[in-house]
């Protein structure tokens, strides 16, 4: 590497060629102080950045980047980039194009003479950039030898429905039951001790058993040489010929992508990849899991590259897909001991952007909130972060109510007095200030309400009509305001009423009153909803929905399941895709078609036709003058398609959507919100919890491990991170993922931070603990003091928000 | 006072063919596949693209590795039978395997045995009748490209995007080894358009697995030209690169066309809406001219196909700035229908409808569609789709 721009110029060349840095009298100068020292930390020194919420990480990792190539030489393909989303590396793309080719136009025009050579050869558009998964998939595809296939990434529905087929079924599955001795081993994962009751609940507890197998990088004989072992055998059998049939197909699931990744660095496959690479930049690796881990460790190795991870522990929530915080707490010694030498150095950045000093505060004192909390963090921990915004004068602001009718009724009147009325009043620190949208085009979309889960509805119990919860309370209280709002994750695809309706109708013309169906062997709950499907389907028709003309959806249903030609001169096509059917439908369906949310649903239906046309024998085609095989092209359809639909196994996608429409308020899990900021956030933090219910409190305030915390138990012994991972229990472990997660959410708004829920956890002497409400590990509750007389207050008495 | 959320910003990324090319096709039908990845359901010419495209370019790199005289065998594996025994690598059978298993293994499957075997009997040819001509000259395979383009957005309009980053596939050939060439089709093609190739110059090519479109009566004629001027401004941002002068598109299924295609190519002969004909009263037009449906594929000479299978177009600074102006409007019209939709939370208003009948047959959208082509011929006023019809 040569110098071409000395390192002093370059903070003055991006202030002076990107609007967004220039100086402006009364504000702090950007980048800041910390974000300088991590922008010109030298090149060839790896670096450890702890980044607290809203301090700027992504401007650092893009200064960082183009420094790289405007001081020390690099072209922008020897630098790859990589973060946790798509849409994070969508961000990170557009300002590594955007700045950079300010940055250019700048240095082309008044940058010294001697880097003019260097910079001609500079294309903004090649910065490798991308998730892992991307980088992976993309080197994989590309970098192959001529008779290597290129692989097919496998989606989740029909990794799944493979994985059953040809991976469990001998080993874990015979005769339609799962072997007694593989439910006994997989009930210890299940939060009841219950053991897989059929092919669905089965697919759904060993699926993240085989990704784990991946992401901590397993070692398989060990694991199956453990108690119980022929239950881990009979795993193993599986898993080993499930990988077999993928790899003999020219496909991989996502774990295994990365897994053939790595296997590919090790073997040399991918010099082409190693060669090219001179910096490696990782977003958020406090979510890294030990393949990946394992995989920036390799490519550093083998190409040189210099190393700058960045993260923030407290943030991390993705256990439950194998991340694992410690990585990051440890990166220091981890990666000199994998590059002997190397010395990491850590810098923290603190100064936060995003929110008031209020919200700040508030979040700031609920990390150190649990004394208990504070071993599992970087040590030391990064101070508290420090609030650069000024105080709009809102405190954080707390909505809790005796009902969730109640809630759902205030909620609603909040939120539309705040984006379609006058505003809403409240008491603050200088007085009464107004919360109200933005008078440049405010709306529905500067809100979100954030939740553990937005399902609107609870499972059902004892064949009881399930619960409504808050979110499905405030959709319907916000209908009759006029106000739509944007949860596609709302509720299982099978339980929306156009998917019922359009699934139903498919399914008629199908298979008319189920005369196929009921020569089948299907599991209850695919009988119980292909039943519910065709219902709402009649009730449907029977509105007569339009078009009505030449005849309604009836008169197509009816002409489809008797093969009879609407159109004359016509005969019946010997053979006719399902998709194709599920597209003309539409033409009944204007929701699906139109809406955003219905976007989504429909997409998930579509893609999951087009899924298994990839596995199933007729290839989603319904076949007609074949003889039996007419019958056995609809079989296929209702065996892959809509039972698995009826079983909860296809998943919505809703990244599909470009954009959530402003007019609709969205609802997210604090997962999906993870690296997303909102003026205004409601976080849900006890709407569920009305009693100190036992099977609620994994929620607010475990009492025994959670499911992945005893996975991570089980295959310590047969993994490296095993040993790392038990330095806490697992019911800590479980704890202190909890405060993680609602310190995310605690962390998202701007302006407004509002909790809401039920009174009960509130009050002075509530059995009702709750981490969100500063409940620490060791059963004391930061927000009750001392009472004075004989009767406790009825409310906590140290509440640090204002209720309305 | 709350703020105004920060608005996503974006440098969208465009694929020259798979977006922009697909948009102009159809506004509507775009936003159903490209934005709500609603997949075909009728992937069949998806198949036969990509088939012809995975076989040319996985028997390029063999040639590359292990250059093997043409002509190639090809020894298809026959539906539901064993690989044939004895079969060589560079046997088109095992590269189309290859390249079927990939297809397969993401739902693309040929729609019948002819079909597939269509497709076998192009890529054959292409290999064997394109490949010793062309493969020799490339100089990069399958070269990614990629530019970025600012977007001036009307006014009025609160757009995600402020430039946009377009990205396309090229291979490429060099103005030394296209002008020394002798006895090259693909070099003859050229310097027929490019008698003084300026040496230093690149030339870039790209497959069709279609046929010829016709010069008059559809995009098709004028969207392939643009696409070669677009590759060449691409392949201009790459830093040190060499100028382009001319692009070569190669229409596969000129090798081998199909009975469905004679009746068209008589009408636009007739029409003269095709640049390449039978030289008059050559045996190729008297095939041409006396075949009727219903008869058997004439067997036209070598020299006739391969006219018709290689256009080349001349690429200048001028014709270049036509195509950026072009395409650039292009996406700000997409960009334009993605704020609104935004803005309004709702779909089909908000994208327009600009298929042709051909389009339109094929779409699937087509049963609620509000404004299909059929509708909006003069005279078709207050269209409302009908009910369709079974199947």
């Amino acid at each position: 590497m040569h110098l071409v721009l000395p390192l002093t110029d370059f903070i003055p060349a991006v202030r002076a060629a990107i609007p967004r840095f220039l100086p402006q009298t009364g504000r702090p100068p950007a980048p800041d102080a910390q974000q300088e020292a991590c922008i010109l930390h030298p090149a060839n020194v790896p670096l450890q950045i702890v980044a607290g919420p809203g301090s700027g990480k992504t401007t650092v990792l893009v200064l960082r980047a183009l420094r790289l190539v405007v001081v020390d030489g690099l072209l922008p393909e020897h630098v790859l980039l990589t973060t946790f989303t798509k849409k994070a590396a969508d961000e990170i793309r557009t300002r590594l194009i955007e700045w950079g080719l300010q940055l250019l136009d700048h240095l082309r025009r008044r940058g010294p003479r001697q880097a003019q050579q260097h910079l001609g050869q500079v294309d903004i558009n090649r910065f490798v950039t991308g998730t892992l998964d991307s980088v992976c998939e993309d080197a994989i595809r590309t970098l192959r030898a001529a008779t290597d296939p290129a692989p097919t990434l496998l989606e989740g529905f029909a990794a799944n429905t493979l994985m059953h087929r040809r991976g469990l079924t001998g080993p874990a599955y015979a005769a339609g039951a799962i072997l007694p001795n593989v439910a006994a081993y997989l009930s210890t994962f299940d939060f009841d001790g219950q053991p897989p009751r059929n092919v669905s609940g089965l697919i759904d507890a060993v699926r993240p058993l085989f990704d784990r197998f991946s992401h901590d990088l397993i070692d398989l004989q060990q694991f199956s040489n453990l108690a119980p072992q022929a239950a881990r055998l009979a795993l193993r059998q599986a898993y080993d010929a499930y990988v077999q049939y993928l790899r003999d197909t020219n496909r991989l699931d996502f774990a295994l992508l990365e897994r053939e990744f790595l296997e590919r660095l090790r073997t040399g496959r991918l010099t082409r990849f190693t060669d090219t690479v001179r910096a490696v930049l990782v977003d958020e690796y406090q979510d890294t899991n030990l393949l990946q881990e394992s995989i920036y460790f390799a490519v550093a190795a083998q190409s040189g590259a210099s190393l700058t991870v960045v993260g923030d522990d407290d943030q991390s929530l993705y256990r439950f897909r194998g991340a694992t915080v410690e990585l990051f707490r440890d990166f220091q010694t981890r990666f000199a001991q994998t590059i002997p030498g190397a010395v990491v150095v850590r810098l923290d950045l603190v100064g936060n952007y995003r929110s008031t000093p209020e919200i700040v505060d508030h979040f700031n004192a609920f990390i150190v909130n649990d004394p208990g909390f504070a071993p599992a963090r970087v040590q030391p921990p990064k101070p508290a972060i420090q609030a650069r915004r000024p105080s709009n004068g809102v405190p954080v602001l707390g909505m809790f109510r005796a009902d969730l009718n109640t809630l759902g009724v205030d909620l609603a009147a909040f939120v539309d007095d705040v984006f379609r009325g006058p505003g809403r009043v409240v008491r603050g620190s200088m007085g009464n200030v107004t919360i109200v949208r933005s008078p440049l085009g405010g709306d529905f979309g500067d809100g979100v309400l954030l939740a553990h889960s937005v399902n609107e509805l609870a499972s059902s119990f004892m064949g009881q009509p399930p619960r409504e919860r808050l979110p499905r309370v405030l959709r319907d209280e916000l209908r009759t305001r006029n106000i739509g709002v944007f949860n596609p994750r709302g509720q299982a695809l099978r339980d929306i009423t156009d998917v019922q309706q359009i699934a139903g109708a498919m399914l008629e013309c199908l298979d008319p009153r189920g005369a196929i169906q009921a020569t089948m062997r299907l599991r209850g709950v695919a009988i119980q909803y292909l039943g519910i499907f065709r219902a709402a389907y009649a009730q449907y028709a029977a509105a007569n929905p339009a078009p009505t003309r030449p005849h309604g959806v009836d008169g197509f249903v009816t002409a489809w399941g008797q093969r009879r030609p609407q159109a004359t001169h016509q005969a019946w096509p010997r053979e006719w895709p399902l998709l194709e059917l599920c597209f003309t439908l539409l033409a009944w369906f204007p929701r699906l078609r139109d809406d955003p949310e219905g976007q989504v649903h429909l997409e998930a239906i579509a893609r999951a036709i087009a899924q298994s046309a990839t596995f199933s024998p007729y290839r989603s085609l319904v076949l007609n003058g074949s003889g039996q095989h007419d019958q056995r092209s609809v079989e296929a359809a209702l065996r892959d398609v809509f039972a698995p639909l009826a079983e909860k196994s296809i998943d919505v996608d809703e990244e599909i959507m470009p954009t959530v429409p402003r007019d609709r308020l969205a609802m997210m899990t604090i997962h999906q919100a993870k690296g997303l900021e909102f003026p205004l956030v409601i976080v849900d933090v006890a709407s569920d919890f009305r009693t100190n219910n036992v099977k609620n409190r994994f929620k607010r305030f475990p009492e025994q491990p959670s499911n992945v915390a005893v996975m991570e138990d089980d295959f310590a012994q047969a993994c490296t991170v095993g040993a790392l991972r038990l330095q806490r229990t697992a019911l800590q472990r479980t704890f202190e993922d909890l405060i993680r997660l609602y310190y995310v959410a605690f962390s998202r708004p701007q302006s407004v931070l509002l909790l809401v829920g039920l009174d009960p956890c509130l009050r002075y002497s509530t059995s009702i603990r709750h981490v969100a409400n500063f409940w620490r590990s060791d059963g004391t509750w930061a927000w009750v003091t001392p009472h004075q007389g004989q009767r406790p207050p009825a409310m906590a008495n140290a509440i640090p928000l204002e209720l309305i | 006072m709350l703020e105004r959320r920060r608005p996503v910003e974006l440098v969208p990324n465009y694929s020259l063919t798979g977006d922009l090319l697909s948009y102009v096709r159809c506004g509507l039908q775009y936003r159903y596949q490209n934005g709500s990845a609603l997949p075909p359901s009728r992937p069949v010419q998806m198949w036969f693209g990509e088939f012809i495209h995975g076989v040319m370019e996985t028997a390029y790199r063999l040639w590359n590795t292990n250059p093997v005289p043409f002509p190639w065998p090809c020894t298809p594996t026959p539906f539901n039978a064993p690989i044939p025994a004895n079969r060589q690598p560079h046997d088109i059978g095992t590269i189309g395997d290859l390249v079927e298993s990939t297809l397969s293994a993401s739902g693309k499957s040929p729609r019948s045995r002819d079909l597939r075997d269509s497709g076998y009997r192009r890529a054959e040819l292409a290999v064997n009748e394109i490949g010793p001509a062309l493969f020799p000259l490339i100089t990069a395979v399958e070269e990614r490209v990629i530019g970025t383009r600012p977007l001036a957005m009307p006014a009025g309009i609160v757009s995600r995007a402020q430039m946009y980053e377009l990205h396309g596939v090229m291979d490429v050939l060099s103005s030394v080894t296209v002008a020394a060439a002798a006895n090259n089709i693909v070099c003859d093609a050229v310097r027929a358009f490019l008698p003084n190739l300026p040496p230093g110059a690149d030339i870039i090519v790209d497959y069709k697995g279609s046929r010829r479109p016709p010069t008059i009566g559809g995009d098709y004629w004028a969207l392939g030209d643009w696409q070669l001027q677009m590759y060449a401004w691409l392949r201009s941002q790459q830093p040190a690169a060499a100028p382009v002068v001319a692009g070569v598109l190669l229409y596969v299924n000129e090798l081998a066309l199909s009975l469905h295609d004679l009746a068209p190519l008589q009408r636009e002969i007739a029409r003269g809406h095709t640049d390449i004909r039978p030289q008059p009263g050559s045996h190729d037009d008297y095939l041409l001219r006396t075949w009727r449906p219903g008869a058997g594929l004439p067997a036209f000479s070598a020299a006739f196909r391969m006219a018709r299978v290689i256009r080349v177009v001349p690429i200048t600074q001028p014709s270049i700035n036509q195509a950026l102006q072009r395409f650039d409007e292009v996406v700000v019209d997409i960009e334009s229908c993605v704020a609104r939709e935004a803005q309004h939370g709702a779909i089909i208003a908000h994208w327009p409808t600009s298929g042709d009948d051909g389009t339109c047959d094929a779409c699937d959208f087509r049963h609620f569609c509000p404004s299909p082509a059929s509708a909006r011929r003069p005279g078709a006023a207050n269209y409302l789709p009908p009910a369709p019809s079974a199947p």
